[in-house]
């Protein structure tokens, strides 16, 4: 369909060598599988979503020069349909700290997911968080108003 | 009506059978999850479908993990981007605009998670488009084990392999993916355009060949790549 006309066999019979050989020297790793099967177990049909609208990480990744400073600081934004969420993580070394706040909407309880991991987040009057020594992998946040409406953020590597 | 007293799932199956993944029951005939179209997967899986799901994962991780290698992310790395993907899938699932295209959404999603830790972690890649490529410097890629391989052909092969391009090296550790992507797959993994593919591929086997001349491997064999 999408393919280019193949001009050579041998190029066809060289990379599938090659295919059959990197299984072998660059196998993906079993537990990939196994987290990858278990993510299915984590879905929420019920909860809201606040998607990833943007992420400083990303932005430098595109022009160069236009980071700011030398900080290791990365930015995140989620917008849901009426909250947004807004994350200043920063590393040190394996570890992360993270400062948040959910603006609009009224926050009961705020949970730090992760695939092994849900703990619960102290949450001041103004929706403002902060998490310490958290470990690098992907997480995600659940929010929960007072009225039992839930809002799970997509998931994000920190 | 179907018996109200007996669950069954979407293919019409007892669900204990089909949670105890024995398909090779006698009955009816019936499609298994690996058999079945991409598109039906995602539609299955995203109705609740646990086993389609499954099957999803057994047919595109490995196309996965080339995202990220090919981008020379180390193995954690490169496991955080895989992981991601699949997590964000799971949300997604019912939002995927064409499920028979599922394949350029998971390798576009894994892109964008390379990026963002190439623009975290090493700055001075910070671009790591296609034209800075060949620029790579080539310490950051672990030697991985050509011992594992039986055929010292093999390991000759796959040690000129590694005296390519950045570039080269690149494409051709997505092409040689399992199932092998589309050019389109392709160009949404590497942010390349389509028609670059089949030219650079072209050279970059070529390259490969001439390499493998070099060492005394003897000729490749046009049926067997041997």
């Amino acid at each position: 369909m999408d393919q280019a006309p193949r001009p050579d066999r041998e190029h066809d019979a060289l990379l599938a060598r090659l295919g059959e050989i990197v299984d072998v020297v660059d196998p993906v790793p079993e537990p990939i599988y196994q987290m990858a099967y278990g993510a299915y177990a984590l879905r929420d049909l019920d909860a809201e979503l606040a998607r990833l609208v943007d992420d400083s990480a990303l932005d430098g990744a595109v022009p160069a020069g236009v980071r700011s400073g030398g900080s290791d600081v990365r930015t995140l934004s989620f917008q849901g349909r009426d909250v947004t969420i807004e994350l200043q993580v920063t590393r040190h070394a394996e570890r992360r700290s993270v400062l948040g706040e959910v603006v609009g909407g009224e926050v009961a309880e705020i949970r730090l997911e992760g695939s092994r991991l849900a703990e619960a987040v102290a949450v001041d009057d103004l929706g403002r968080f902060s998490v310490d020594d958290l470990p690098s992998g992907p997480v995600r946040l659940r929010i929960a108003d007072g009225t039992g409406t839930q809002v799970v953020t997509d998931w994000v590597a920190l | 009506m179907p018996d109200s007293t007996s669950t069954q799932d979407c293919w019409g199956l007892p669900k204990d059978a089909a949670e105890a993944d024995d398909w090779s029951v006698p009955g009816p005939r019936r499609t298994r999850p690996a058999e079945m179209a991409t598109g039906t997967l995602v539609r299955l899986a995203s109705a609740g479908d646990e086993s389609a799901w499954n099957a999803l994962v057994d047919r595109f991780t490995r196309l996965l993990w080339s995202v990220p290698r090919a981008y020379r992310l180390d193995p954690t790395d490169a496991a955080d981007v895989v992981q991601v993907t699949w997590l964000r899938l799971v949300e997604h699932l019912d939002r995927i605009q064409d499920p028979e295209r599922l394949p350029g959404w998971l390798v576009t999603t894994a892109r964008r998670e390379c990026l963002r830790v190439l623009g975290r972690g090493r700055r001075e890649y910070v671009g790591s488009g296609w034209d800075e490529a060949d620029q790579l410097p080539d310490e950051t890629a672990e030697p991985l084990d050509t011992k594992l391989l039986a055929d010292e052909r093999d390991a000759a092969l796959w040690r000129c392999l590694r005296q390519l391009s950045e570039r080269c090296q690149r494409l051709l550790r997505i092409l040689m993916a399992t199932p092998p992507p589309t050019y389109v797959d392709v160009s949404m993994a590497l942010g390349i355009p389509v028609g670059s593919i089949g030219p650079t591929r072209a050279r970059c086997l070529d390259r490969l060949r001439e390499l493998v001349a070099e060492v005394g491997l003897g000729a490749i064999d046009p049926e067997t790549g041997r």
